[in-house]
């Protein structure tokens, strides 16, 4: 149905691409029912098949699919026209000329940034639903699965388990938690992808000068706002250990790497030296300054219970790159069956197996998925 | 007077940086050291596999002549290498021999398919293999803290301390020659 209305319409007219809905006005209406519509199925969407169910609602309307903005653009253009016999006729007794025209282009200026900001909010609506489309599909395809959380409630649970959560002196919250599960050539885990947000609270002090030049001494509160992400899963290879980017202080091991540029960057806290100097082989300290140089400020903590927080600033962790949106439904339905990447995503959970890969022992049938490999024989130089 | 207290503080301030100065290199000095053991510590962990592998090797029959050949010739090259005593040269004869050894065991392997499915042939495998790639990164460890060291000992005003105090030479770093010689391409200058 949508082929046939746009091979209708004559290709010197864009604007006439808008299809079957010629009255203005209405092909904005039935579009944002449409979208609302293809919101609520995303919503309850259980697979890749759902959402492109979804998006095949917006099939009846022709591609480029876009809001009509005739109406808007007439409005303004009136307006601004009005605008300056509108500024002569009101200030005619009172201001000269030249600032009845100033007044007269600062509500042309405003009827303009209506214009843009208007047709932006009608764009961004398509752009953020392909973002939630895109967001879901990404989690279908590597099966991992949003878990409903109390933030408070689960910053707490997590506090209880591992040092990192420990931050903030006036909120800890936990907004997303992801559960998902790596099978890879020698290990396979279960993990939690989280998104940890804390907020400081402290009093600064400051000085104000009045009109007198009489100065007073005040306080006000402040809040800083951060936000952590990464991963929690079992790792039994290790236990009681941090490396970290941020100084671990007074409590930090005098264990020093062989690596002046992995000391120069982590700090290295063990319950002995000796399992410190057992689990960071080269191989683990160079696998760690590399994921160190991708990631800011990176967190390594080891439990004694055998799990593994594996932290970091950065948020693209799930961002993958979309390539086409809801503007070009079919294009959008062919990338949504297909397998999204997320590049950060793959690189995190390879670097995770690479540590449990060289740090676990080879000879203990129990403990690993064996498949074979073949001796590779070089070295770097 | 008080230009006497200002030479006095340059002065103090140039004996202090010296011996900052001269207390890192060192440092990195020892750090070239310590890495240095490392690489050779991880490759005499090979010896901790070569039992299995002459036990091995006599599964492979037709290749057991060779394959015993190559362990002597490996045993023989990691005897020689140093842990305190940092010989570049030693490290490729340890790598030649090993390259020559696993060639010979991966295609002893490829022609048993049983014994190539067999756990222990497997988690041998995996063994050396990890071992390989833990030389690697000692030996990118060991290149990167020569960097260190040698634009510690060749920067102004490093280079005057040096002279005067520490006296280091630069070190070498270690080139991987079978590596080198497949890329066909050496750095040079124009």
């Amino acid at each position: 149905m949508r082929e046939t209305a746009t091979q209708k319409q004559p290709e010197s007219a864009p604007h006439k691409k808008l299809g079957p809905h010629k009255k203005l006005g209405s092909h904005n209406k039935q579009l944002k029912e449409a979208l609302a519509l293809v919101e609520q199925q995303t919503n309850r969407a259980k697979s890749d098949s759902d959402l492109v169910a979804a998006i095949s609602l917006l099939d009846t309307f022709p591609e480029p699919i876009q809001f009509d903005n005739r109406l808007l653009n007439r409005i303004c253009i009136g307006a601004g026209v009005l605008a300056f016999p509108l500024a002569a006729f009101i200030f005619h007794p009172t201001l000269q000329p030249l600032e009845s025209g100033l007044t007269a282009m600062a509500g042309v200026l405003l009827v303009l940034l209506i214009n843009i900001f208007w047709r932006r909010h009608r764009k961004n609506s398509l752009t953020n639903l392909s973002d939630t489309i895109h967001y879901k599909s990404c989690l279908f395809d590597y099966g991992l699965v949003d878990k409903p959380v109390q933030p408070h409630r689960k910053a707490v649970e997590l506090q209880a388990r591992f040092d990192t959560f420990k931050q903030g002196n006036h909120k800890n919250e936990i907004q997303r938690l992801i559960e998902g599960t790596y099978k890879g050539t020698e290990h396979s885990f279960t993990f939690d992808y989280f998104h940890y947000h804390y907020v400081n609270m402290r009093i600064e002090t400051y000085i104000t000068t009045d009109s007198k030049g009489r100065t007073r001494v005040r306080t006000r509160t402040v809040y800083d706002h951060f936000d952590r992400y990464g991963f929690t899963l079992p790792f039994k290879y290790t236990r009681r250990m941090r490396i970290s980017e941020t100084r671990l202080g007074f409590f930090s091991s005098n264990w020093k790497s062989s690596s002046i540029k992995f000391n120069k960057r982590f700090s290295v806290q063990a319950a002995r030296e000796i399992e410190a100097a057992k689990f960071l082989k080269p191989k683990v300290l160079t696998e760690i300054s590399d994921a160190g140089d991708m990631l800011g400020n990176m967190d390594l903590a080891f439990t004694d219970a055998g799990e593994l927080c594996f932290s970091f600033d950065n948020n693209n962790t799930l961002t993958g790159h979309r390539q086409s949106s809801l503007v070009t439904p079919a294009a959008f339905k062919q990338e949504i069956k297909g397998h999204n990447n997320l590049r950060a995503l793959d690189a995190a959970l390879e670097f995770l197996h690479r540590l449990m890969k060289y740090s676990d022992n080879n000879f203990d049938q129990n403990t690993n998925n064996k498949t074979a490999v073949h001796i590779k024989t070089g070295s770097t130089s | 007077m008080e230009v006497l207290y200002i030479i006095i503080g340059i002065l103090v301030i140039l004996v202090v940086a010296g011996i900052m100065i001269n207390n890192g290199i060192i440092s990195r000095r020892n750090m070239v050291k310590r890495s240095w053991a490392d690489v050779i510590t991880y490759e005499r962990q090979k010896n901790e596999t070569l039992p299995q592998l002459e036990k091995h090797a006599a599964a492979y029959k037709e290749h057991e002549a060779g394959l015993m050949a190559d362990i002597t010739a490996l045993r023989s090259a990691l005897s020689k290498a140093s842990t305190g005593n940092v010989n570049t040269d030693d490290l490729a004869n340890i790598e030649a021999a090993t390259s020559k050894l696993m060639t010979g065991f991966n295609v002893a392997v490829e022609a048993y398919p049983d014994l190539k499915m067999a756990d222990v042939t497997m988690s041998l495998m995996r063994e050396i293999s990890e071992l390989q790639d833990n030389i690697a990164a000692a030996i990118s460890i060991f290149n990167a803290n020569i960097e260190a060291f040698n634009s510690g000992i060749q920067v102004f005003p490093n280079s005057l301390v040096n002279s005067m105090a520490a006296h280091e030479r630069p070190y070498k770093t270690f080139e991987n020659q079978a590596a080198t010689d497949s890329l066909g391409y050496t750095p040079q200058r124009e």
